[in-house]
């Protein structure tokens, strides 16, 4: 279970996260909805590290993540796949999704041997590969393919892959549908259902709040870096303000 | 089917090396080209150091010179005035000037781009100014004579001959470590950060460790370099660890090519030979021709010199294979 309390971030002397405080239980989708720059964003950057707390806590398990580094928290199971995707665009697919283990490497016994213990792989790096292959077929026949000359639904897809290779116990997902074809979109969003399924649990920003709802056990509403809303799927479907301002209908 | 040209390119370079050095022996190239060649290997091991921290990490340093100098002052102090044996003073030497670079990594790393640039720039002017006005112990702007050469057992290396194997004895085994760091996994974690940090920091790769053990490690390949070019001279003095200098460096390493361990023996002996050989000519105008060999191959060969000719040679045979296909 993830439990951020009263989290606050500030760039300078913009406050971006004003005491945010949410819960994400194990196995749930939950969704954050907001306009641009609510804070979603910097929510995500925090709970992985990425950006240090002002103030409050964030608890995944039993495990305290405020004040650590995004290259610890990923030891600590936080799958997170950044905004844009980020992939590494001069590696190969394979290459992208093997540095996805990095951090099970690095704590396992075969590190003393370098390269050669890389070339071994520990049974987990080898069946998180057969995983992710399983869930991104394409990915397997371009595993040898420059990862910069994917099209944007494939490198969206080795990003996630490449979280997934950390074997995270939450995956923090930051529009994974951004600049994709909307049957695109709908792929990713099902992928993220089968991925609960599996039993993963996920935090999930998406600029298509109705799509969102859709697969999401819970939501969060985010204006100007608080919390203003929350509620199941259902509730936030129903709520007026939130068909009005996020899902672009009007008064059933 | 790319690491497998990568690796026939290596041996080629491997090959060329050997043939250098059998080509040695030969009276009258080393009448003419011992010493040349000894600045070459001097500057490749200078330059590999860079071209990892600006290829890998897209760390910049413009005070570079700063590290080979301090290197070069500690085994000519040590061994001078202290009459530490030289090989002692050379380890010294490196393991001080790691030690420097780890401690100024801290603050100078916080910054990014033009910052770092300038504060890499600033440290290689205070170092300089150190070396010219600590004259009690650096000699000041006159240097230091009588530095003793190297010796192993009763070996000593006392010509340029032999002072000739030694360094590119060491350049070689320089430029193997870093291909095997740059192969290994820490390689492959280094391209990570160098393609996006954050995702690099997203999949469990500390970018900051990464950059200062980089940084260490070029700061120590030059201050090898500098014990070995004093040992050679025999005299230090500041004037070659300059600001120039850590221009030269940064072009060195940009000619190579900055993404190329083996590129760096290229840039260096490109450089260093148009610099001996031609711009001596120039004069003080030779800073202006340094500005424009870096654009023109930021330009044109933005991957260097090495990957350069690497893809004009591919391109220029497809060519030819393609007309020979035509009926």
């Amino acid at each position: 279970m993830l439990k951020v309390e009263k989290a606050v971030v500030a760039y300078g002397r913009a406050t971006a996260l004003r005491e945010v405080s949410l819960v994400v239980n194990t196995g749930e989708i939950v969704t954050l909805i907001g306009a641009n720059g609510a804070g979603k964003s910097t929510l995500l950057n925090a709970i992985s590290g990425v950006v240090p707390l002002k103030g409050g806590d964030i608890w995944l398990d039993a495990n305290r993540l405020s004040g650590l580094p995004s290259h610890r928290t990923v030891r600590l199971g936080v799958g997170y796949v950044p905004e844009g995707r980020q992939i590494f665009g001069t590696m190969t697919v394979m290459d992208n999704l093997t540095m996805g283990s990095y951090a099970h490497v690095a704590r396992n016994w075969l590190r003393p041997l370098g390269y050669a213990g890389w070339a071994l792989r520990s049974d987990t790096v080898k069946s998180n590969l057969e995983m992710v292959f399983d869930l991104f077929p394409v990915l397997k026949e371009r595993r040898g393919q420059q990862a910069g000359s994917l099209s944007g639904g494939e490198q969206q897809m080795l990003a996630i892959g490449r979280a997934l290779m950390s074997s995270p116990k939450i995956l923090l997902l930051d529009e994974p549908s951004l600049g994709l074809a909307p049957n695109l979109v709908r792929d990713i969003l099902r992928l993220i259902a089968r991925l609960r399924a599996e039993g993963l649990t996920i935090l999930l920003i998406e600029q298509d709040a109705a799509a969102a709802l859709k697969i999401a056990d819970r939501g969060y509403v985010m204006e100007r870096g608080r919390i203003v809303l929350e509620g199941s799927s259902q509730e936030l479907f129903r709520n007026d303000e939130v068909r009005q301002a996020y899902l672009g209908k009007t008064r059933a | 089917m790319l690491a497998k040209v990568r690796g026939r390119a290596a041996y080629a370079v491997i090959v060329l090396l050997l043939l250098l050095v059998m080509l040695a022996p030969f009276e009258w190239f080393l009448a003419r080209y011992t010493t040349l060649m000894i600045f070459i290997g001097l500057n490749t091991m200078l330059t590999v150091g860079l071209c990892l921290l600006m290829g890998y990490t897209g760390q910049v340093s413009l005070g570079h010179a700063a590290f080979f100098g301090i290197g070069a002052y500690f085994s000519a102090i040590l061994s001078k005035t202290y009459d530490v044996n030289p090989w002692l003073a050379m380890g010294i030497g490196a393991a001080a000037t790691g030690a420097f670079a780890y401690v100024i990594s801290y603050p100078i790393f916080r910054l990014r781009g033009n910052y770092l640039a300038m504060a890499t720039l600033g440290l290689g002017l205070i170092i300089y100014i150190l070396f010219r006005e600590l004259g009690d112990y650096t000699g000041g702007p006159d240097g230091m004579y009588g530095i003793p050469y190297l010796s192993a057992g009763g070996f000593v290396f006392d010509t340029p001959f032999k002072r000739y194997f030694l360094v590119w004895g060491l350049c070689l085994a320089m430029l193997l470590i870093s291909q095997n760091i740059v192969r290994s996994r820490s390689g492959r974690a280094l391209r990570a950060i160098h393609g996006s940090e954050a995702a690099a920091e997203s999949v469990g790769i500390n970018s900051a460790q990464f950059k200062m053990k980089i940084f260490v490690l070029s700061a120590v390949y030059a201050s090898l370099a500098g014990s070995l070019f004093v040992h050679h001279l025999r005299f230090v003095g500041p004037q070659p660890f300059g600001f120039l200098a850590s221009v030269m460096v940064v072009v060195m390493a940009v000619v190579g090519g900055l993404a190329s361990v083996w590129g760096a023996i290229f840039g260096a002996a490109a450089i260093r030979i148009l610099s001996d050989k031609v711009l001596l000519e120039f004069g003080e105008l030779d800073l202006i021709v340094y500005g424009l060999i870096l654009m023109v191959v930021m330009i044109f060969l933005p991957q260097g010199l090495f990957v350069g000719l690497k893809e004009g040679y591919a391109r220029l045979r497809l060519r030819y294979v393609r007309r020979e296909a035509e009926p």
